[in-house]
């Protein structure tokens, strides 16, 4: 649920029973006032009533007037002196009214009279009624302004806070820009985004500095490997028989090493984007000259190459066409069958070779992953994902698929990147 | 020939100028970039092998130093950092070669070979193994003056012995010679073998001694000794 509309609820809710039992409170306390009222004025009536008894000796007439009345009656027993408030039913109209009486005894010459004055309570009545829809609409007005409060002014109040969130959402480690947020006047706004400002720089810097750190490091580790090459390089021409084996590994897995370093340098390379991607790459003639180069180990494979090349050029960095096109053939050629096939296809916005080739030992939707090689591979395990990773700097897709003993990595290059000869 | 090295990792510098040495050449180090400075100004060498990250001053402004002086010395830049930009600059500035690091001796043996050839005898770009000649500029090889049938890779082998003749040369080194870093290894090892029987063929058919000499399966070496 959203913020706004837990506040909002919880806010009304309890206004609401807050009004509620405020609304019963002041009610019942202004009908007590107004029937205390009423029945101070039957006090009054009463005493008078007893005043003229005292004075005369007999009852005072029967009365009605002006919603007062006054009625005596011979009573056999004894009377209780109370107050009572109920309804009776009016003689002309046939209306039943609420009305609040005084019962009390009266003695005239030994003889017992039960006394009764009578007030009408309507007008309290309607008075009570009058203030209650005064503060109802009150009240109502209230709950209304609470709620056009809570739903233009919260929300134009948060507004910053909502345009922050944005700009995380939106936020990439990798962008070279630092984030701008607009000042707020709501100082608790400005501190979150004073925070946050100074956490994505954190985040920026210390992503830079790892970034710096895996070049840095791969470059450091160049010169020792020189070294080991270049003494070993001296150590054969003096070697005796028996460590030609032991020379010959070290040195395939000094060229192993050389091999992974360049290719994790390559990868924050293209991670740094210190690739210029608008070079018009002349895809065909790449592919040919390539195919050319691996000519060699498509025989010694007796593999059969079918090629079916449109004559397009694309926009990418031609170091990266070169290295994408050379892992793809590579991998075509080294994960085939003895006596497979491959086949190239080149149209106009996409790129397709699909190779012969035995089922994967690994999920394929890791594929694409570093370090995620077959268990018969000897191979650094990067050539996919460099793949990947040139294929997402330069904003084309890549899919791989295998069906029927047929492995095929598609390339889609976008309309607006390619371009027909 | 005189050459310099200037490298700031001694253990390299050490191995080049041993390698450098059995080769014929004269060679001197320098470690740092104010030894180097004083070195290129004051004496002239065939060839400078440069490392370009050195810790204090950049190995590119050696090199821009030697240019302004006008001097013809060969330069091979030597670098940590393989990559096309630091490439282009360094030859831009007028560097003969560019070699990225690691590399094999044979392989820095032959780049120096071939920057000193073109520095030194405009023209006459031959290089000779007994009855053996080799002719660079037109790529061709000769036996006694008869012209040798070889493919390119034949040809780019041969060569590659006789610049580093007499030396044994690991099956890395020259798989890497002739199809740079792109290609996979296991494969090449045959491919290497291959070449080398043919090119051992065509030298024997015309008469020529058999120099190739495998050594310990790790290597061969073109040898008359």
């Amino acid at each position: 649920m959203k913020m706004l509309s837990r506040y909002n609820r919880v806010n009304i809710l309890t206004a609401f029973f807050v009004l509620l039992i405020c609304s019963l409170s002041y009610y019942f306390i202004i009908r007590n006032i107004l029937i205390q009222q009423i029945d101070k004025d039957l006090q009054v009536e009463e005493q008078e009533i007893k005043d003229y008894v005292t004075n005369n000796n007999t009852l005072p007439k029967e009365s009605s007037y002006k919603g007062q009345e006054i009625h005596f009656k011979r009573s056999g027993q004894a009377v209780l002196r109370h107050f009572e408030s109920t309804l009776s039913t009016d003689s002309l109209s046939n209306e039943n009214k609420s009305i609040r009486q005084l019962l009390f005894p009266v003695t005239v010459s030994g003889i017992l009279y039960k006394a009764t004055v009578i007030k009408s309570q309507t007008q309290a009545e309607d008075l009570i009624q009058l203030i209650f829809v005064v503060t109802a609409g009150i009240f109502m007005l209230l709950l209304l302004v609470i709620a056009f409060i809570n739903r233009f002014i919260l929300v134009k109040l948060w507004q910053p806070f909502y345009s922050t969130l944005q700009k995380l959402t939106s936020f990439t480690v990798n962008d070279a820009q630092p984030m701008h947020l607009a000042t707020s006047n709501v100082d608790e706004f400005n501190e979150l985004n004073h925070s946050v400002t100074k956490m994505t720089e954190r985040v920026s810097n210390e992503f830079n500095n790892l970034k710096s750190f895996t070049e840095n490091a791969s470059h450091e580790m160049q010169t020792p490997l020189a070294v080991i090459n270049s003494k070993l390089d001296l150590l054969i021409q003096h070697s005796h028989e028996g460590q030609g084996e032991q020379l010959q590994a070290i040195y395939d897995s000094v060229r192993r090493l050389n091999k992974l370093n360049q290719t994790l340098l390559l990868l924050t390379k293209i991670d740094n984007r210190l690739y210029n991607l608008s070079e018009e790459v002349d895809l065909k003639k790449l592919l040919e000259e390539k195919f050319v180069q691996l000519e060699e180990l498509v025989q010694a494979r007796h593999i059969t190459v079918t090629k079916s090349l449109a004559d397009i050029r694309i926009l990418m960095n031609y170091d990266l066409a070169e290295i994408l096109i050379n892992n793809l053939l590579n991998n075509a050629i080294k994960h085939n069958t003895t006596g497979g096939t491959i086949q190239c296809i080149l149209w106009d916005d996409g790129f397709r070779i699909t190779n012969t080739g035995g089922q994967l030992t690994f999920n394929e939707t890791a594929i694409f992953e570093r370090f995620q090689k077959g268990a018969s591979s000897d191979g650094t395990g990067l050539g996919l994902a460099v793949v990947k990773q040139i294929c997402l700097s330069s904003n084309f897709k890549v899919a791989y698929s295998y069906k029927d003993q047929l492995h095929t990595i598609e390339l889609l290059f976008g309309s607006h990147q390619a371009f027909i000869n | 020939m005189k050459i310099l090295v200037v490298e700031d990792e001694v253990e390299l510098s050490k191995s080049i100028c041993l390698y450098l040495k059995e080769e014929g050449y004269v060679c001197e180090v320098a470690t740092d970039y104010s030894n180097a400075l004083q070195k290129t100004e004051t004496y002239t060498y065939d060839c400078i092998l440069l490392d370009i990250s050195l810790p204090v001053g950049n190995g590119l402004s050696i090199l821009s130093q030697l240019k302004q002086n006008n001097k013809l010395d060969g330069v091979i830049i030597i670098s940590a950092k393989n990559s096309l930009d630091q490439r282009v600059k360094g030859l831009q500035m007028g560097a003969d070669d560019y070699l990225a690091k690691p590399f094999h001796l044979s392989e820095l043996s032959a780049r120096v070979g071939a920057v000193i050839r073109r520095k030194k005898y405009d023209g006459s770009t031959t290089l000779k193994f007994n009855e053996l000649t080799i002719d660079t500029s037109s790529r061709m090889a000769y036996h006694n003056e008869q012209p040798l049938d070889l493919t390119r890779k034949e040809y780019e082998l041969l060569l590659y012995f006789i610049a580093n003749k007499r030396k044994v040369l690991s099956k890395n080194a020259i798989a890497e010679h002739l199809w740079g870093d792109d290609m996979d290894l296991a494969n090449n090892y045959d491919f290497i073998y291959t070449h080398i029987k043919n090119l051992r063929k065509k030298l024997v058919e015309k008469g020529s001694s058999d120099y190739l000499k495998s050594v310990y399966g790790m290597g061969y070496k073109f040898t008359d000794q």
